[in-house]
């Protein structure tokens, strides 16, 4: 009797939710363990731990926190390997479900306290910030379980239950799609809406990227950037539609959100993006790539996603 | 009053992707305070593209990265940011600095790139390395092909 009214408790909150939520995707335990463990390592190699290379946060040019608090002294922070052990006992219980959000709170800490600090010298560097909010986004899902909403069993702080695990992945979908979204709205809205019709200016972007890596490495310039650029600039149209269909990708990104089968297919292509741009700009964005592939492309959930169907199954 | 909420929250309830709709609207609001950011790379696409590179009194490039644990691009937007301070207060845009104006912000960069100098990597090098400069170098798109500036020395430093 117990049983069956609880089970129409989350009847009724299931009926109450509506589509593109938390509960949608159904991730089992075993898909979480493994979505934690890969994102804990990226959190940890996302942490720009060379805090001794950093300078001092230029006044004129503060990011985030740095308005409120002098986080320079993040740079004379020692031991290292000390700090770098509490993350990775804090990341360890955090991957076994264990007071998940006392035990990200060291990961939480460094990715946006030493980011933060990077990022307020008088440039701003786009590799970490998706894997920083990410991981927000996780902590306050962590510490304000809406358990009601979901109707499952009362969460404990400690250990919370499935449905809480499944909500933190979804709002790490939900900031990962959003950041590709903006990232689109952004070109058009900078551009005036001439972000296309701008596109064959990107040949000199590319000229000046592939430079940049040379200065940075005195590797030779790849002998295609001619070719390409080249490309880009005698036949602008194709340039439009090659580049713009990448436009498309970004401002599509909440596509992911329909479903597993979706999400795996949007990681997939947003992989592919990122390796295209590797190639042809010198630019590397491997944390967002890593991020859809635990995220989105999901590997260990592939047969759930693809056999039968996947509102439907249970781990 | 709150019958009205709670229809809005239903009405929102029922959005498609909110959620998404909401974190995007937040970010594009936010802009760049790490660690969000609207992520507004290649969002303006000019017809000229900038680079910063090192080299050695003989003008013999040198990799930026293995000697200040930095990258080119990075420390070309932070000689942007000290051209900016420059020349907006007169009025005008980096691309109008005069060179006198670039020298000025290459001088500000220095101040911060050259203390960051490793020297065991620098002894990697080769050659005699008796002193270091800062070229900035631009690229323009010009009736279908890429022209590329005279490079301007900004910093120079001796070792």
């Amino acid at each position: 009797m117990k049983y069956f009214s609880a089970s129409n408790a989350m009847s009724a909150a299931s009926h109450r939710r509506s589509r593109f939520d938390a509960g949608d995707f159904h991730f089992g335990p075993v898909e979480l363990l493994l979505m934690r463990l890969g994102f804990a390592l990226l959190v940890f190699f996302a942490i720009k731990w060379e805090v001794s290379s950093l300078g001092a946060a230029d006044p004129k040019k503060l990011s985030g926190l740095t308005h409120l608090v002098n986080l320079d002294w993040l740079r004379s922070l020692a031991p290292i390997w000390l700090w770098q052990t509490v993350t990775i006992l804090g990341l360890l219980s955090y991957v076994a479900g264990i007071a998940p959000a006392l035990s990200l709170f060291p990961a939480l800490f460094f990715s946006i306290g030493i980011g933060t600090l990077a990022n307020s010298q008088g440039a701003a560097n786009h590799s970490t910030q998706l894997i920083s909010m990410i991981v927000l986004g996780q902590f306050i899902a962590y510490i304000w379980p809406r358990r009601q909403e979901l109707g499952g069993p009362p969460s404990t702080w400690a250990f919370p239950d499935l449905s809480v695990h499944q909500k933190v992945v979804y709002v790490s979908m939900v900031i990962f799609a959003a950041s590709y979204v903006v990232c689109g709205w952004v070109k058009l809205d900078n551009s005036d809406w001439k972000w296309i019709q701008n596109v064959p200016n990107l040949s000199v972007e590319l000229q000046k990227s592939n430079w940049s890596e040379y200065y940075d490495t005195l590797t030779p310039v790849p002998d295609s950037l001619q070719s390409v650029v080249s490309m880009m600039n005698e036949h602008p149209n194709f340039a439009r539609v090659l580049f713009g269909s990448g436009l498309l990708i970004e401002l599509f990104a909440f596509l992911a959100l329909i479903g597993r089968r979706w999400a795996f297919f949007y990681g997939v292509i947003i992989i592919l993006f990122h390796l295209s741009v590797s190639r042809l700009m010198q630019l590397d964005f491997w944390y967002h790539m890593g991020a859809a592939l635990v995220f989105l492309v999901n590997l260990p959930g592939l047969k759930r996603t693809f056999v039968g169907k996947p509102d439907r199954l249970t781990l | 009053m709150l019958e009205f909420v709670r229809t809005l929250q239903r009405l929102w309830r029922k959005v498609p992707f909110r959620h998404v709709l909401a974190a995007t609207v937040f970010l594009a609001v936010v802009g760049e305070q790490y660690p969000f950011s609207n992520f507004p790379m290649y969002s303006h696409l000019d017809k000229e593209a900038d680079v910063l590179y090192v080299t050695d009194q003989t003008d013999r490039v040198l990799p930026m990265e293995k000697l200040f644990g930095t990258s080119s691009s990075t420390q070309k937007k932070v000689f942007i940011t000290e051209l900016k301070e420059i020349c907006n207060p007169k009025g005008r845009d980096t691309r109008d600095a005069l060179p006198d104006e670039r020298s000025a912000a290459g001088a500000k960069l220095g101040e911060k790139l050259f203390p960051k100098l490793k020297p065991h990597n620098l002894a990697q090098m080769g050659g005699e390395v008796k002193g270091l400069r800062i070229y900035y170098k631009v690229f323009t798109v010009e009736s279908g092909a890429i022209a590329t500036g005279a490079p301007q020395l900004v910093a120079e430093k001796a070792l």
